[in-house]
C-alpha cells in the first residue's frame, strides 16, 4: 500500500511536471513573438524615410454582416476597397460581428482594457461614456485641421456624437427613426384619401381601417426599442417641443414627469387601447412587424428609413402601394409637426490608444469612409446622407426613396430618445412602455417610474 | 372496469406527454422546413410549408456566409478540448479519489469553487491577461479557456464516480504486476464509461455552444466558432431568416449526432456519478 502511495505521488509530480514544460513551450514562444511585435512597433513609432514595408495597420470594427448587401455597409466596404489601392502604405484591417448586442459586448470589453479599435462604430448613447472614462479621443483635432471636410457635413449630424462640447465620431449616414409606411391602397378602401394632418383625423382614420378587419399598425414591440425609438420619439416630441427634450438632456430642470410628457404617454396608450395595434405586438420583433403589413394584413408600421430597402423588396403590389409619412400635429403640441426622430446616431470614433500614435492614418481612413464620394455612393442607393451632396444620380433610386427623400428635405430632426437618454433610464422606459400598450400601467406611474430612474443616475 | 380507467388515465397521460413533446421538437422542424423555403415565402408566412424546397439557403450558408471556415474551428476546439478535459479531468480525478496525500482537500476544493465562478465575470480579466501573455487571436487561444472551464465538473464526476468503484479492482491489478498507468488506462477508464460518456456530451455541448469567448478573445475570421460566426446571418437593422435557419441547421447537426451516438450513457453516468458519491 505504501508503495501505491508513492507511486501515486510519483504520478502527480509527473503529470505536474509535464503540465509545467508545456506551459513552459508556450510561454517561450509568445516571448519570441512578444519581441518581434516590441521591434515592429518601435519601427512603426519612428518611421524611417523611404522604409514603406512596413504599412500602418489600422483596425476597424463594425456591425455590418460581411455577405450582407445592406447598403451603407457595402459602400463604406467599397470605399475601403478603394482606398486600399490609393494607400498601399496603410492597411486597414476589418472584424465585423453582425449582432449588435454581440458587437456591444465585445466593444465594452475591449474599451474597459484600454484596447478599443482605431476605428469602431458606436451609438451616440455608448460614446459619452466611453468620452467620460477616456477610452475614446476627441476628434476635433483632425477635423479642425480640414476645415472644408468638417463643414461638408449638414448642420445637425454631429449633434448625436458630442459630449462636452467635443466630437468624439464622425458620422456616415442620418436616419430617421420614425417614418409611417402605409398601404395607400388600404387607406382608400377604408374611405381615407389623404394622410390625415391632424390628431383628431390620425384616429378617425384607425376607427375606419379597423372597421374594416385590417390592424391599423403593424407593430413589433418585442425587443422593446420599438416603441420607443420609432414612435414615442416622434409623438413625445409633438407634445413637449425640442427645449423640454434639450432641458432633460442637461439636466435643466426638465422631469419626465411634466403634463406635456405625460400627455404624448396618455397618447400612446389610447392608441393601443382604440386597437390601434395588432395584439401580440408584445411577443413579435420588428422584422414581423412588416411580415403583417406584406401580408396585407396591416395597413401601416411605424420604423426607421432603414425600412425602405426592406420594403421595396417586399411583395411588389404591396411595395408599390406604400407611401411614407410622419405622424399628424397634436392638439396644443409645443413641437414642430414638420419634424421626425432623427439623426446620426452612431458614427465612427476612434480608440485613444491608436489615435494617439497613428492619427494621420486614422484621419485619412475617416474621410474616405464617410467624406464625399463615399456619401455620393450612398446617396445614389437613396439613403439619407450626413454629408451634403449636390448632384447625384437619382435614376439609380427606389421610388419610394425618393419618396422619403423628398418628405425628408421638408422635415427637421429630432433627437432619437435612445440616442441621448442614460442606457438604464432607456431600457426603464423601453420595458415601461410595452405595460402601457396593453394598459398594465398608467402614463403616470410611468412617467413617475422613468424620472425616479433618471435622477438615480443622473 | 378498474383496468379500462387505468388504460384510459394511461392514454390521457401520454397524449399530454406527447404535446409536450412536440412543443419541445417543434422547433427544431420549424427551423428544418423553414431553411428550405425562399426569403419572400418565409416573409408572407412564417408556418406554411416550402411550396418548392430549395437548397439555396445552405449554399448561401456554406460556402458564401462561409460558415465552412466557422465549422472548422468549431469541430478543432470541440474536440482538442473534449480530449483534454477527458485525460486531464480521469488524471486528476482517478488521483484525488485514491489517493489520500496532503492537501488533497485543498486540491480537490480548489477544483471545484471554479464551478462557482460566473462566465462573464472571467471575461474582462481574462481578455487583459491573455492581451498581456500574447496568447490573444491564436488558433489555440480558446482551448484554453474551455478546458478551463470545463475541468472542475468533469473532475468532481470522475472523483466521485471512481470513489465507487471497489480499490480490491486496483489492487488486484497492482498483485499481478500492473503499472499505475496501465491499472488506470486498461481498469479503470472503462469502467467509467458512463461517467466518461457524460462528460463528453457535457463538454462537447458547452464548448460547440460556447459564445463569450469566442466573441472577445478572437478577432480572425478563421479562429472564430459557430455561435459567433451566426451573427453574420444578422443584420443591423434586419434578419435573413432563412438562410440563417440552414445555417442553424448545419450548426445543430454535430451536435445531435453527438447526442444520440452517446445519449444511452448519459443518464446511466449522471445518476452513477452523482448519488453515490
Amino acid at each position: 500500500m505504501k508503495r501505491l502511495l508513492l507511486k501515486g505521488t510519483c504520478t502527480a509530480v509527473v503529470l505536474s511536471v509535464a503540465m509545467s514544460v508545456l506551459a513552459g513551450c508556450g510561454s517561450g514562444q509568445n516571448a519570441a513573438e512578444q519581441s518581434a511585435a516590441a521591434q515592429s512597433t518601435a519601427a512603426l513609432e519612428t518611421p524611417a524615410p523611404g522604409s514603406k514595408s512596413e504599412p500602418v495597420k489600422i483596425s476597424f470594427m463594425d456591425l455590418w454582416a460581411k455577405d450582407k448587401a445592406e447598403n451603407i455597409s457595402t459602400s463604406v466596404r467599397e470605399a475601403l476597397a478603394d482606398f486600399q489601392k490609393n494607400n498601399a502604405d496603410i492597411i486597414v484591417e476589418e472584424e465585423a460581428i453582425g449582432d449588435q448586442t454581440a458587437y456591444y459586448t465585445k466593444i465594452k470589453t475591449l474599451a474597459a482594457s484600454n484596447e478599443l479599435p482605431d476605428i469602431f462604430i458606436c451609438k451616440g448613447s455608448e460614446l459619452a461614456m466611453f468620452a467620460k472614462n477616456q477610452a475614446v479621443a476627441p476628434l476635433d483635432e483632425i477635423l479642425d485641421a480640414d476645415a472644408a471636410w468638417k463643414e461638408g457635413y449638414v448642420t445637425s449630424a454631429f449633434d448625436d456624437l458630442t459630449s462636452d462640447g467635443k466630437i468624439y465620431a464622425v458620422p456616415y449616414s442620418m436616419l430617421s427613426t420614425h417614418v409611417i409606411y402605409y398601404n395607400k391602397k388600404i387607406l382608400a378602401d377604408a374611405g381615407v384619401q389623404a394622410f390625415p394632418e391632424t390628431w383628431a383625423d390620425f384616429k378617425t382614420m384607425i376607427d375606419k381601417i379597423k372597421a374594416k378587419g385590417i390592424v391599423p399598425i403593424a407593430l413589433g414591440n418585442k425587443e422593446q426599442w420599438v416603441a420607443e425609438s420609432c414612435i414615442l420619439s416622434t409623438l413625445g416630441d409633438r407634445f413637449t417641443g425640442p427645449d423640454w427634450f434639450n432641458g432633460i438632456k442637461d439636466n435643466k430642470g426638465a422631469k419626465f414627469t411634466d403634463p406635456d410628457f405625460i400627455k404624448s404617454l396618455a397618447a400612446l396608450q389610447e392608441l393601443g387601447k382604440a386597437g390601434a395595434f395588432n395584439k401580440d405586438m408584445n411577443s413579435i420583433n420588428n422584422d414581423q412587424q412588416k411580415t403583417l403589413y406584406f401580408n396585407g394584413k396591416a395597413a401601416m408600421f411605424m420604423e426607421g428609413s432603414w425600412a425602405i430597402g426592406a420594403v421595396m423588396a417586399g411583395p411588389e403590389e404591396i411595395a408599390g402601394n406604400t407611401e411614407v409619412a410622419v405622424l399628424p400635429s397634436v392638439d396644443g403640441g409645443k413641437g414642430d409637426p414638420k419634424s421626425m426622430s432623427g439623426g446620426a446616431g452612431s458614427g465612427f470614433a476612434s480608440g485613444v490608444k491608436g489615435f494617439g500614435s497613428k492619427k494621420e492614418a486614422v484621419a485619412k481612413v475617416l474621410k474616405a469612409i464617410s467624406g464625399p464620394e463615399y456619401a455620393k455612393s450612398i446617396a445614389e442607393k437613396g439613403e439619407p446622407t450626413a454629408y451634403k451632396v449636390s448632384d447625384y444620380d437619382k435614376s439609380k433610386v427606389s421610388p419610394l426613396a425618393v419618396k422619403y427623400a423628398e418628405m425628408a428635405s421638408k422635415l427637421k430632426f429630432t433627437p432619437i430618445y435612445d440616442s441621448y437618454l442614460n442606457p438604464a433610464v432607456v431600457s426603464k422606459m423601453n420595458a415601461g412602455l410595452q405595460e402601457l400598450l396593453i394598459s398594465t400601467i398608467t402614463p403616470e406611474e410611468l412617467a413617475k417610474r422613468i424620472q425616479a430612474e433618471y435622477e438615480k443616475v443622473k | 372496469m378498474k383496468s379500462i380507467l387505468s388504460k384510459i388515465g394511461k392514454y390521457v397521460f401520454n397524449i399530454i406527454m406527447i404535446m409536450f413533446s412536440i412543443t419541445c421538437i417543434f422547433p427544431v422542424i420549424w427551423i428544418l422546413y423553414s431553411s428550405l423555403k425562399t426569403k419572400d415565402e418565409f416573409m408572407l408566412d412564417i408556418i406554411s410549408l416550402p411550396a418548392r424546397p430549395r437548397l439555396d439557403n445552405y449554399y448561401h450558408a456554406f460556402v458564401e456566409g462561409k460558415m465552412y471556415t466557422y465549422f472548422i474551428s468549431s469541430i478543432f476546439n470541440s474536440f482538442t478540448t473534449v480530449f483534454l478535459v477527458i485525460l486531464i479531468a480521469f488524471c486528476i480525478g482517478y488521483v484525488l479519489s485514491r489517493y489520500r496525500f496532503k492537501g488533497r482537500n485543498f486540491i480537490y476544493t480548489l477544483f471545484i469553487a471554479g464551478m462557482l465562478i460566473p462566465v462573464y465575470a472571467l471575461i474582462v480579466p481574462l481578455f487583459v491577461q491573455f492581451k498581456v501573455l500574447g496568447l490573444y487571436d491564436r488558433f489555440f487561444t480558446l482551448v484554453i479557456p474551455y478546458i478551463a472551464i470545463r475541468l472542475p465538473l468533469a473532475i468532481f464526476l470522475f472523483e466521485s464516480f471512481i470513489k465507487t468503484v471497489p480499490v480490491e479492482l486496483d489492487e488486484a491489478a497492482y498483485m499481478d504486476g500492473a503499472s499505475t498507468f496501465f491499472t488506470m488506462s486498461r481498469i479503470i477508464l472503462p469502467v467509467c464509461k458512463p461517467v466518461l460518456s457524460t462528460i463528453l456530451i457535457l463538454a462537447f455541448l458547452d464548448t460547440w455552444n460556447e459564445f463569450p469567448f469566442a466573441l472577445v478573445l478572437v478577432t480572425k475570421e478563421i479562429y472564430r466558432t459557430i455561435p459567433v460566426g451566426l451573427t453574420n446571418f444578422y443584420g443591423q437593422y434586419t434578419t435573413d431568416y432563412t438562410t440563417l435557419m440552414a445555417a442553424m441547421v448545419l450548426s445543430i447537426l454535430p451536435v445531435i449526432i453527438v447526442y444520440l451516438l452517446f445519449n444511452k450513457k448519459i443518464i446511466q453516468g449522471m445518476t452513477a456519478g452523482a448519488v453515490k458519491g
